[in-house]
């Protein structure tokens, strides 16, 4: 019970570290998740959200590494 | 003038497609018990029960698999940002400002979250402690509210789809209708 309590605290009363590519890579499970939900509102049929719903992370993904890629190469050439 | 034209009598196409065309989930295929279908829901239980517990307002007319997706993803979603950044730093209106709003459409959860974070923030012993830094107390914040407003979308797709059960419901005529 004490372990219990111990882990769970562990889990979600001190927060993580997270540098690098973390920072990036987090991104990933939130896109996964919005695209599950607006999926499964969406789809007629439930065998079809798991193919949909990672074509819209990786659509999502894609498009916001692009923006963040102009953004980066626009502040370069204007610094 | 133009004569009175009995609008019911008119024959319906049925190539002509239909308002539930709007939204392609309309239809229900996995409306698979009978009871559930029969009854006629009512929208202000649906969408309490979809506050309540995420998923749960489909769960109550009858959409049970959408029902626990819905469940799983808002109730992971929103305690992984917890878990990020800790409760501390990730449910707390003085930090955060209006994230908290949004954090709250994830229902009694949330609650819970915000009442825990409270008690450790008026806690002397606890008050300096527990805080994130960047950019963990960001990711926890993002990730519990984008939770509370996909549940509020859940929300309102359950008020839709109790509208259209509704509708559907009375275009059959009261003889159709079973009890609860």
């Amino acid at each position: 019970m004490l372990g219990e309590s111990s882990l769970l605290q562990q889990l979600f009363l001190e927060p993580k570290t997270i540098t690098g590519i973390g920072r990036l890579l987090a991104l990933v499970p939130l896109l996964l998740s919005i695209s599950i939900v607006y999926k499964t509102i969406r789809c007629r049929k439930l065998t079809s959200i798991p193919l949909a719903s990672l074509g819209l992370t990786a659509t999502i993904l894609a498009g916001m590494l692009l923006v963040g890629g102009v953004l980066l190469v626009t502040y370069k050439l204007l610094a | 003038m133009a004569a009175a034209v009995d609008v019911a009598a008119i024959p319906k196409d049925p190539a002509a497609p239909e308002s539930r065309d709007i939204i392609e989930s309309d239809t229900n295929p996995d409306m698979a018990d009978p009871r559930t279908a029969q009854r006629v829901p009512s929208i202000a239980t649906s969408v309490s029960l979809a506050w309540l517990l995420p998923g749960l307002g489909h769960w109550w007319i009858g959409e049970k698999k959408r029902a626990i997706i819905f469940f799983v993803v808002i109730t992971a979603t929103f305690w992984t940002g917890v878990a990020v950044g800790g409760v501390r730093t990730t449910v707390t209106p003085r930090d955060n400002g209006l994230w908290i709003a949004a954090q709250l459409c994830a229902g009694p959860q949330a609650i819970g979250a915000l009442s825990y974070s409270n008690s450790l923030a008026s806690d002397p012993k606890t008050a300096s402690l527990y805080k994130a830094s960047w950019p963990a107390s960001d990711i926890g914040v993002v990730y519990a509210g984008v939770a509370g407003l996909l549940n509020l979308l859940i929300i309102l797709d359950a008020l839709s789809r109790t509208e259209r059960a509704q509708a559907e419901q009375n275009r059959r005529g009261p003889a159709s209708r079973g009890g609860r």
